[in-house]
């Protein structure tokens, strides 16, 4: 071929690139949505009928068994949670480990308020008597169940399905996973 | 060649009685005119209520080794012998009662009189009282007050007073929920509860005469410290100095309740009460509204200074002491500055709370030592002049002795294991930080940093003994490693920011009791413990003294010589203050009770910790104990005799 | 039409567009003495080539001319121009030439590069005020402080200096790699985790210099600007007092004690719960958005005066004082305040602030609120 037509299928390629470069670049963003955009979170309404205690009448607890953490096993948000956990000062009184402080200890089998999620959801969004501040208002529900999420990664807590067993007292019951080490454990008052 | 070790007999015990007599003579001459009585009289055998008869073996060899005394005369605050009315007995707070019926001789035959268990299975700090033959209990959190009625067999509970505090302070108080101390003043028994609140109680019938919210627990304060009645005046000072609280003191009216002055530790003179008498001794200290300038903007409303410690008084020099807590948050990062008035000390004029001088231990405080651990007022012979002095084992390892009137530091020694300071700077009486155990900037992890957070010394009150001129002092063997963090402020959450391991320091013993020389600033004897000795000190006109550990010893040692003259293991670890008092049957007994928890808890995971507990124990000579036997009522002899308890000692 | 940006941004730096930050326009220092280097090399450059491309295109212009002749005729040439072939055929002195000129040019670069960067080093005399910032993703906070420890003041994305006086900058980062770039004041200062880089900058003129995150950090590093904003000497001691000041607090104590202690007022979070199940108050004005403020965003903001001092996202006190919002992805104005309140996630996706499902009553109490952030 001629020099003219090489230097002229040169430039004709460079222009080429460098549209397709800008185009790139205009086109991505249209796409992307902010952050972990989880389907459904349980309902409000929903967790408000958790009861603390047990229903009168020795009628079985179920509610809180039907209702997990979208996020659970979800390492974005267990991350999250975990960052939130420090920033929302949890830290302060859980502890930078959050095996305890002025708080009770997050990582045993041990949950005066009950361990499963929907549960230690409740505790974080209304407070509970003896000084755990209520985040309801402070902390988004979204980024609540993310720090339950935290939570659960740490092993103390009740799968959903086996909130009724902890009411229980049935520790024995849980599955003892790698992060879990409740059987023969200590738990400090 | 064996030495004959019997007493000198016939002509050479006399020679020996009438130099002994010279000598004690030569000392009562020289010692301070304020404190004739005991000093002079102390040295040769001496009438001990009680027992009737002179001591006899070899004198002591000279009484009061130091020179220091304490101050005496009316004002101090010093109640009867047989009594105990405020937390550190006196004004002073030298801990010190005159009771000379237990003494070295006898102290090894102590035993358990009577217990009582309060119900609560907190932190046990405080101290029992004792007036008119009532015993006086504060429980921690929630703060129950007893009064126990001495009179009876087993001091069965007289009334009980219920004030209901929040339970949501329960999860503001960083350090366990205890309670310091209450104080009994004209018929009335003060305390403060955990959720902010100052009660009087009337004495006589358990009833509530006043109660005032001082503090807000929203904001995260709490209130843990015992109060001190001042000239009509209730002083009392909060806490909550990991949760950006602003510290302060605040003077309630005896009789009613209401408040009548407030000063902070932090912000602008007008809060701190800095007016035109204040004169702070250094130079870096005197400047309008430090309290703010020496903080970023604002920084000073979230900067502690808690007041969470004991308050002494002055009556003579009209002012009061009292020391302000760590910093606000931890992470000094987030704090440049000298942060001023926190980690320090006030000293105020009771009538409307004005500061005459200040002093700050560990400005711009990176590690949280604290300034508030108890303020003992005593005189002692500086350069042969007699100064009038406080004298405070500070957190951070240093002894300083300050003259009261003034605020000039007249000596600071390091009186435990510390590696965070190489010293004192001799003109500004700074300390002077070494840079390997500065804790800025933050994230990253300084190691074995000696003392730990908790302090060579914490808040457990040590006791002085004018008869040796001795303190008694907890010495704590604690290091940390320690990472600071970024934290923001969350009213009612912690602002802490630091991340802390904590470990025995060199020699492996956690705790240790020593007796401490004000003057030459130097260790007499010492008793190294295993656990912490996280207990208040006691020390009597008997030379013995007192003190307990964490994991439940309590022990009496002579207070000369460091010889652990008697040991006791009890329910729990103690944390409180013991005391001493005469019982209705005129003999002397010593109280204390047993209940682990406050920082001591920082130490839980050492193997053999004791579990919590709420037990007093209440303990006398042995020949003093008499079975209940003696005293029948109804019921009782034919259960003593069915259980074949203590009705057939031989003795008696 | 998608290359319309692209061509914009060529031609403004040929124009005097003040929107678009320009390197080769400093308005400053160290800026000034790096743009004098960089037009100086970058001129020595153009006449350098310039000169090789003629040298080039006439030798092979003439190498043409010659090659066009048969053999004969060329070395007829060759001996017609003999008395001329010192210049052709001499090459070496063109050689001594060329590489003198050369040495000189490189020399006097190299020391013009030594000096420029001994100037650039630091500022002529101590900076009275220091700048340290700290990057986050994906916004910049800013503490300005000087010799008082009182005197410091945090802001975020924008920062007013006085003209003239040299500023100390310390650079740090929160999470990732940053890059601190104001181009018309400086050049580009890494911020890297783990380290402070400390550089300097001082504006010579009045004006607002934008600056840009320059190291990709993230799914918003585009979005992440910052403006430095240069005002006379009084003007400025004017402002930084302004933001020295915590902000008036318009709700009523809610403090039952004698004394409150001043900056405990707001609503702590528990007591808002409560809130949460009664009916929304009718008053949406800057009161009512006081506690809603200091409930929700309490935790993460902070606006000096009242209990919100949370230092998760930027500082918040004077808010009403800022150009934009976002790190410069919005005008601050009511409207997109409340824009980017109802749903940060729209206008900058991946932005670590949540949406907060504010109802819409507490949303606009809220932006009254900070509307009376001055």
């Amino acid at each position: 071929m001629t020099r003219r037509a090489n230097i002229g299928r040169a430039l004709a390629t460079c222009a080429t690139l460098a549209t397709v470069a800008i185009a790139a670049c205009r086109g991505a963003p249209e796409q992307v949505r902010g952050g972990a955009q989880v389907t459904a979170l349980p309902a409000d309404s929903t967790l408000a009928s958790v009861p603390l205690g047990d229903l009168a009448g020795a009628t079985p607890n179920r509610l809180a068994t039907t209702i997990t953490n979208p996020y659970a096993n979800n390492q974005g948000a267990i991350t999250e949670g975990k960052q939130l956990f420090a920033q929302m000062n949890c830290v302060g009184c859980h502890g930078y480990d959050a095996k305890g402080g002025m708080g009770p200890d997050l990582t045993d089998a041990y949950w005066r308020y009950g361990g499963a999620p929907a549960e230690i959801y409740k505790s974080i969004f209304e407070g509970r008597p003896q000084g755990m501040p209520a985040w309801g208002s402070a902390v988004p529900h979204d980024q609540i169940w993310k720090i339950v999420a935290y939570i659960q990664s740490l092993g103390g807590t009740f799968p959903a399905h086996m909130a009724e067993a902890g009411l229980q007292g049935n520790l024995g019951d849980l599955d003892t996973t790698a992060a879990s080490t409740l059987k023969g454990r200590q738990n400090d008052q | 060649m064996i030495r004959d070790i019997a007493p000198p007999r016939g002509r050479a015990r006399r020679i020996a009685i009438v130099l002994a007599a010279l000598a004690a003579t030569a000392l009562g001459a020289c010692s301070n005119s304020e404190n004739p009585g005991l000093d002079a009289a102390g040295a040769s055998g001496t009438t001990r209520a009680g027992t009737g008869a002179p001591v006899a073996g070899p004198p002591a060899a000279g009484e009061n080794v130091t020179g220091a005394t304490a101050p005496t005369g009316a004002g101090w605050g010093v109640p009867a012998p047989g009594e105990w009315t405020q937390p550190n007995r006196d004004y002073a707070n030298t801990r010190y009662s005159p009771l000379n019926e237990i003494d070295t001789a006898n102290a090894a035959t102590l035993r358990v009189a009577w217990t009582f268990n309060d119900g609560v299975l907190h932190g046990h700090e405080g101290t029992p009282l004792v007036a008119n033959n009532t015993m006086y209990l504060v429980t921690p959190f929630p703060n129950i007050a007893y009064a126990l009625d001495l009179t009876k067999p087993g001091a069965p509970i007289k009334w009980t007073y219920h004030p209901n505090p929040s339970p949501i302070a329960i999860g503001k108080a960083c350090c366990d929920v205890v309670n310091r101390g209450w104080q009994l003043d004209g018929g009335k028994l003060f305390y403060n509860t955990l959720d902010g609140h100052t009660v009087a109680v009337d004495a006589n019938t358990g009833k509530e005469v006043w109660r005032t919210q001082v503090e807000n627990i929203e904001t995260g304060t709490t209130i843990t410290m015992a109060p001190l009645v001042v000239k009509g005046k209730v002083l009392v000072g909060n806490s909550g100095g990991e949760m950006g609280t602003l510290g302060r003191l605040t003077a309630l009216d005896e009789g009613t309740g209401k408040i009548l002055w407030r000063a902070t530790s932090t912000g602008p003179d007008s809060l701190v009460r800095i007016g035109s008498d204040f004169k702070p001794f250094y130079s870096w200290m005197r400047g309008k509204d430090l309290g703010v300038t020496t903080w970023p903007a604002d920084a000073w409303k979230h900067g502690a200074g808690a007041v969470w410690g004991y308050v002494s008084y002055d009556p003579d020099l009209n002012l009061i002491y009292y020391g302000t807590s760590n910093t606000g948050p931890w992470n000094a990062a987030q704090r440049p500055g000298l942060n001023l008035w926190t980690s320090g000390v006030f000293a105020r004029n009771p009538d409307d709370g004005m500061a005459r001088w200040a002093f700050v231990f560990t400005p711009h405080n990176e590690w949280d030592y604290d300034g508030i651990n108890e303020d003992v007022l005593i005189n002692l012979p500086i350069k042969g002049q007699m100064r009038k002095a406080m004298v405070q084992f500070n957190r951070n390892g240093f002894a300083y002795v300050i003259d009261r009137a003034t605020g000039e530091v007249l000596s600071a020694t390091p009186f435990g294991h510390e590696n965070w300071a190489s010293g004192i700077d001799s003109v500004t009486k700074m300390p002077i930080v070494v840079k390997e155990k500065e804790t800025v900037p933050p994230d990253h992890w300084v190691r074995d940093i000696c003392p730990a957070d908790i302090g060579v010394k914490d808040q457990q009150p040590t006791a002085f003994s004018p008869r040796t001129g001795l303190f008694y002092v907890q010495v704590q063997n604690i290091c940390m490693d320690y990472k600071g963090r970024q934290v923001g402020y969350i009213a009612g959450t912690p602002y802490w920011g630091a991340q802390m391991t904590r470990h025995v320091g060199p020699g492996g013993n956690y705790g240790e009791f020593m007796a401490w020389d004000p003057v030459t600033g130097r260790k007499v004897w010492s008793i190294p413990e295993k656990f912490l000795v996280y207990s208040g000190a006691l020390v009597t006109g008997g030379d013995v003294a007192f003190y307990g550990t964490v994991d439940g010893w309590f022990r009496a040692v002579n207070a000369r010589t460091g010889q652990v003259l008697w040991s006791q293991k009890l329910a729990s670890g103690i944390i409180g203050s013991p005391m001493t008092y005469l019982g209705p049957d005129g003999h002397q007994y010593v109280a204390v009770v047993a209940g682990v928890g406050g920082a001591a808890m920082v130490t839980k995971s050492m193997p053999g910790f004791p579990p919590r507990g709420g037990t007093l124990y209440v303990f006398a000579l042995d020949r003093n104990i008499k079975p209940v036997g003696e005293t029948p009522q109804e019921g009782t002899q034919a259960a003593n005799q069915n259980s074949g308890g203590t009705t057939n000692k031989g003795k008696r | 039409m998608r290359a319309l940006p692209f061509i914009h941004f060529i031609l403004a730096q040929t124009r005097l567009d003040t929107h678009v930050p320009s390197y080769m326009r400093p308005a400053g220092a160290p800026g000034g003495v790096e743009a004098t280097l960089g037009w100086w090399l970058t001129w020595t450059a153009i006449v350098v080539v310039v000169i090789i491309s003629a040298l080039v295109i006439a030798a092979i212009a003439r190498h043409r001319g010659e090659a066009s002749r048969n053999t004969g005729e060329a070395r007829a040439q060759v001996a017609e121009q003999g008395a001329n072939r010192w210049k052709v055929v001499s090459g070496l002195q063109w050689i001594y030439v060329g590489v003198g000129i050369t040495v000189v040019i490189l020399l006097v670069s190299y020391g013009g590069t030594l000096a420029t960067m001994a100037q650039a080093a630091r500022p002529d005399h101590k900076a009275p005020i220091t700048l340290d910032v700290v990057a986050h993703q994906w916004w910049w906070e800013m503490r300005t402080e000087d010799s008082v420890p009182s005197d410091a003041f945090v802001t975020a994305n924008e920062v007013h200096i006085p003209v003239g006086v040299p500023v100390h900058l310390r650079v740090q980062s929160y999470d990732v790699i940053h890059s601190f770039w104001v181009p018309e004041l400086g050049g580009k200062i890494d911020v890297i985790p783990g380290q402070v880089n400390e550089a300097w900058l001082r504006a010579d003129r009045p004006g607002i210099y934008r600056g840009q995150c320059a190291e990709y950090c993230g799914l918003q590093h585009a979005k992440m600007a910052l403006a430095i904003i240069a005002d006379p000497p009084a003007e400025y001691a004017r402002w930084a007092a302004a933001q020295r000041a915590p902000v008036p607090t318009i709700a009523p104590a809610n403090d039952s004690t004698a004394m409150t202690a001043p900056g405990a007022r707001g609503v702590a979070p528990g007591s808002v719960v409560a809130a949460l199940t009664t009916p929304a108050p009718q008053n949406t004005g800057p009161a009512a958005g006081e506690a809603t403020f200091v409930a929700y965003c309490g935790g993460c903001h902070t606006v000096r005066g009242t209990n919100a001092l949370g230092t998760v996202g930027p500082d918040l006190t004077h808010l009403a004082s800022r150009l934009t919002i976002g790190a410069g992805v919005l005008d601050n104005t009511p409207g997109n305040l409340t824009t980017w309140i109802r749903d940060p996630q729209d206008v900058k996706p991946g932005v670590l602030m949540p949406r907060m499902d504010l109802r819409e009553q507490q949303l606009a109490s809220v932006v009254a609120y900070l509307e009376t952030l001055h």
